[in-house]
């Protein structure tokens, strides 16, 4: 177990670095000159030189990546150049509602994912087992916003049962604030939860397969019972990674989502900030969301190691 | 207690198990031996009603007086577990890797009977005891990866009779583990059957294995009985040219202390092997890999009784002297 | 030995008779008939043929549109605009600016077309040349690059797609190198686990015996069996470059007007969600039924060229 915590502790860290050189070298050696993307091709070359001293960008790239994390620890990323907002209140601000529609994401994905994808492997070769498939396949291909657009369509614009949009935090008014989530997070899940009932379902039919299926239904359960009690807990506990997979979508959705439901959060701030070329705040945006996805990712790892009792006890096996 | 009467397995248009007649008394141990692809498992199976979707059944297993053929999966379950008992052949896959040990064995007791935590829990260490495993408390919490092959196994024995089943069916049991403690596993069913007057149908391919353990064998072949009776007689005076084959094959008898004696000794083989399932020839399904085939040998054969139940069914039978 | 007559007996009438053991044995001898082609591709899996009708359907929209629209591209008339679709001339309608509804989604279709095959030719090519690499480094170097990949694929390509965006403006070549950023890593990851699987194997082995060097294995032995795989990927990768293509232009950092692009047009409907609800409905079908198409006909290809993936894979 401690092996295994070890390794993911290294993977954390090595994942962060190499994504922060990635969007580092994306945002500073790709394309133009920052100054020219935030001044504008206009702009004199005073005013340019003076940006770039302001920016740091005259000293050496080691040192301005360098500098950069340091910010990001200790909570300086600088200001926003159109905006005049302190880059890091803002995302501290804006962090909240992200991570509600996330979570709930989640929350709502895996135990749906988990009864669909367990029917629909009882049911293999029955027409209802197949027809779970078939509509996972196309809640794949459904693009979040589309959902999204729908929802809105069906049940604010014309049953007005619940907000198009909009965000009340959890702390200030609890039922207020999931009502308007519930859409958001619908539109977010069906992408993932169509993910993870593929998966599952899979898994099932592979676990089903086993010899200890075999020898629950010698001790006396019947098929459906054995799937249930011994197959499901088997086939569950690798979903736990594939979730873990699924997080860089379940972001790349939530951006989607906050700008369709008009949500502020990390993701609706990240595509202003795009649309108005503030490249340092993306820059610094990126990181965080990085950051993030990959400290889920390592609490998942670790959480894996404590379902799994083969590699609680024993080292783990190279996967 | 149980009665096969023109058991017939298909599976996709190929009939590929077809039984006369077998019969196991109460409280004794039948063999059911055969090479692999002989149709022993597949026999076992068909009594367990654990065949696949596909496999058509027809005929007749009767056991204690109900009728097992066509038999409803939830009838059945009542059945599994609490009269009959299974152990199979690779503990390591057979126990779920995820479920404490504990919760393993109390399975059918929890299933077929109504016994609260914890004398479910006294009933578990009990049996564990039984099938000689030290320290039952500390089990009940581990995992079978913290297991050896042969404390698994005994897991798997404890697992069949925590529900008191009339008659266990062991498919292979030992053939996966340690020749050093495949004997130990045997004796152990032997005197839990004993103990338990819990009648045993025990598949293998070994038959020296067979001898070790059981009262009566049944060969297998093809899918049918070739040859039935006591084990002595059996072996002493093989009829079936397949069953002298077999025996012809086998490294040694082992019967009690003398078991690892027979290890390395020179094999003599059947020429040949088991053909697929369709390519079967017509008549005796040996008749290919038979060293005495004679022209009657293509047709279907009948049962001869020998002397005290003895059966086989060979047209050129191996003859005294 | 008399047959046991009772309720089985009835069961065993109704079972079909089997084979006559003399005619199979017979029958190893005698030549394989040839099946008759109708008969096989009826056992071709049927996500095959929707995924491959739906694709096709794709294409050919697609080059009609570059011969024919029903209107003019791109031709406003605000008289016309936000009809219900059936009104005369326009079967699905008009946008707000009066544009015919199935002209733009003609014109949406090209657009998606280009980026998407851009995008998944040159990040399946990079891919694989990097997951074959990979695949045949020495063993250290294998397990940092592939922590690397790893490290690549569970980062969002949303946010490389909008770092970009940020640094080299909005517009169908930051979107194609996006996307392409995006799936580099899907691609290698995919190729390195059975790359390294074929170079255990025996025969490259052999190849090495006989003075074959490292490249040329990789080129002439591993590639061509991974074949099936990668067409299956390309599928995949197509119907997700489809999707993000239409996320990022729906976002407005893809491509930008005149152009048209369904994710742009499905962005347009949301204000006009209450005064013509209808409007949201083509693009987003289209979006889904195309994305839909190549999912479903890499899952039929994947059947058909490797089952046993086909009943453990995930993609």
């Amino acid at each position: 177990m401690i092996r295994h915590t070890l390794r993911s502790i290294v993977t954390l860290v090595f994942a962060a670095l190499v994504g922060s050189i990635a969007v580092f070298v994306l945002v500073n050696l790709l394309g133009g000159d920052i100054v020219t993307v935030l001044l504008g091709r206009e702009a004199a070359p005073v005013d340019v030189q003076f940006m770039r001293e302001e920016l740091g960008l005259d000293r050496p790239l080691v040192v301005q990546y360098l500098d950069w994390l340091w910010g990001v620890m200790t909570g300086d990323l600088g200001t926003s150049y159109g905006m005049g907002y302190d880059i890091f209140d803002e995302i501290m601000r804006r962090i909240a509602p992200t991570l509600m529609l996330t979570i709930g994401g989640l929350l709502v994905s895996i135990p749906v994912s988990l009864v669909l994808g367990t029917y629909s492997a009882i049911n293999a070769k029955k027409v209802r087992g197949g027809l779970v498939d078939v509509f996972a396949q196309v809640g794949i291909a459904i693009p979040a916003f589309w959902a999204g657009l729908l929802l809105v369509l069906l049940f604010a614009v014309r049953l007005r049962w619940l907000p198009t949009g909009g965000y009340i935090p959890l702390t200030e008014d609890p039922v207020a604030s999931i009502r308007s989530m519930v859409l958001p997070v619908l539109a977010l899940s069906l992408g993932v939860t169509s993910v993870f009932t593929r998966y599952v379902r899979t898994a099932m039919i592979d676990v089903m397969n086993e010899d200890f299926i075999r020898s629950a239904m010698a001790r006396g359960r019947t098929r459906r019972s054995a799937a249930l009690v011994h197959g499901v807990r088997n086939a569950s506990i690798p979903l736990v990674t594939v979730a873990a997979l699924q997080f860089g979508q379940l972001i790349a959705g939530a951006v989607v989502v906050e700008n369709v439901f008009v949500i502020p959060g990390i993701g609706r701030l990240i595509v202003t900030a795009t649309l108005g070329r503030e490249v340092v705040v993306v820059q610094s945006l990126a990181l965080v969301i990085m950051l993030v996805i990959l400290i889920l990712n390592f609490l998942v790892d670790i959480a894996y190691g404590l379902l799994d009792p083969r590699i609680r006890d024993k080292e783990s096996v190279d996967a | 207690m149980l009665e096969l009467r023109d058991l017939r397995v298909q599976i996709g248009g190929h009939e590929i198990i077809h039984i006369d007649e077998l019969d196991l008394e109460p409280g004794t141990r039948l063999g059911l031996v055969g090479e692999s692809g002989s149709g022993k498992t597949m026999t076992a199976k068909a009594i367990a009603g654990l065949l696949p979707d596909e496999a058509k059944v027809s005929g007749s297993v009767r056991f204690e007086g109900r009728e097992l053929v066509a038999m409803g999966d939830s009838e059945f379950s009542e059945i599994r577990g609490k009269q009959i008992g299974f152990v199979f052949q690779d503990p390591a896959r057979s126990l779920n890797p995820m479920m404490r040990i504990g919760r393993q064995v109390s399975e059918a007791i929890r299933l077929h009977a109504r016994l609260n935590r914890r004398a479910c829990t006294t009933k578990v260490i009990e049996l564990l005891e039984q099938v000689q495993l030290p320290d039952p408390e500390s089990l009940l919490r581990r995992y079978p990866h913290q297991l050896s092959g042969g404390q698994q196994q005994r897991v798997m024995i404890a697992a069949a009779i925590a529900a008191d089943p009339e008659l266990l069916i062991a498919d292979e049991p030992t053939t996966a583990l340690d020749v050093t403690v495949q004997e130990e596993i045997l004796r152990l069913l032997i005197s839990l059957s004993e103990q338990r007057k819990m009648s045993v149908l025990f598949v293998s391919h070994d038959l020296g294995v067979i001898r070790f353990v059981c009262d009566r064998v049944a060969v297998i072949y093809g899918g049918s009985v070739i040859e039935a009776g006591r084990i002595e007689d059996v072996v002493a005076n093989p009829m079936h040219r397949y069953t002298a084959a077999l025996l012809a094959a086998n490294p040694g008898m082992p019967r009690d202390d003398n078991f690892s004696a027979f290890i390395g000794q020179r094999l003599q083989t059947i020429e040949g092997t088991v053909p697929a399932v369709g390519n079967f020839p017509s008549g005796c399904r040996f008749r290919n890999r038979c060293e005495h085939a004679i022209d009657a040998c293509t047709a279907t054969p009948k049962p001869a009784i020998v002397e005290n139940d003895h059966r086989h069914s060979c047209w050129n039978p191996v003859v005294e002297g | 030995m008399a047959s046991w007559t009772h309720e089985s007996a009835t069961k065993r009438a109704s079972m079909p008779e089997p084979q006559p053991m003399e005619a199979t044995a017979l029958n190893q001898f005698a030549p394989a008939r040839p099946e008759a082609l109708w008969r096989r591709l009826g056992r071709l899996p049927i996500t095959l043929y929707l995924g491959g009708t739906l694709v096709s359907l794709f294409v050919l929209v697609t080059l009609v549109s570059f011969v024919w629209t029903p209107h003019p591209p791109n031709q406003m008339n605000l008289s016309t605009r936000l009809a219900s679709p059936g009104t005369s001339g326009f079967l699905l309608g008009t946008d707000r600016a009066g544009r015919d509804v199935v002209t733009e989604l003609m014109l949406g279709a090209r657009n998606s077309l280009y980026v998407s095959v851009v995008s998944t030719i040159v990040a399946m090519v990079l891919g694989t040349a990097i997951g074959l690499a990979i695949a045949g480094s020495p063993r250290v170097i294998q397990g940092v690059s592939t922590r690397l990949v790893d490290a690549g694929l569970a980062l969002p390509g949303i946010l490389t797609a909008l770092v970009l965006a940020a640094k080299l403006g909005a517009g169908n070549t930051t979107a194609t190198l996006a996307i392409i950023t995006w799936q580099v890593p899907v691609a290698a990851r995919v190729t390195i686990g059975p790359a390294r699987q074929i170079l255990a194997l025996d025969f490259v082995e052999a190849a090495y015996g006989y003075g074959r060097r490292k490249p040329y294995v990789l080129r002439r032995h591993v590639l061509p069996n991974i074949g099936p795989l990668l067409i299956v990927l390309g599928s995949v990768m197509f119907a997700a470059a489809i999707l993000i293509e239409a996320a990022l232009a729906f976002l407005g950092v893809g491509v930008q007007p005149p152009t048209s692009s369904w994710g742009r047009f499905l962005n347009e409907t949301q204000s006009l969600l209450e005064a013509a609800p209808f409007l949201m409905f083509f693009p987003g079908l289209a979006i889904v039924l195309t994305a839909l198409g190549f999912n479903l006909l890499g899952d039929g290809l994947r059947t058909v060229l490797d089952p046993q993936q086909a009943r453990s894979g995930l993609s």
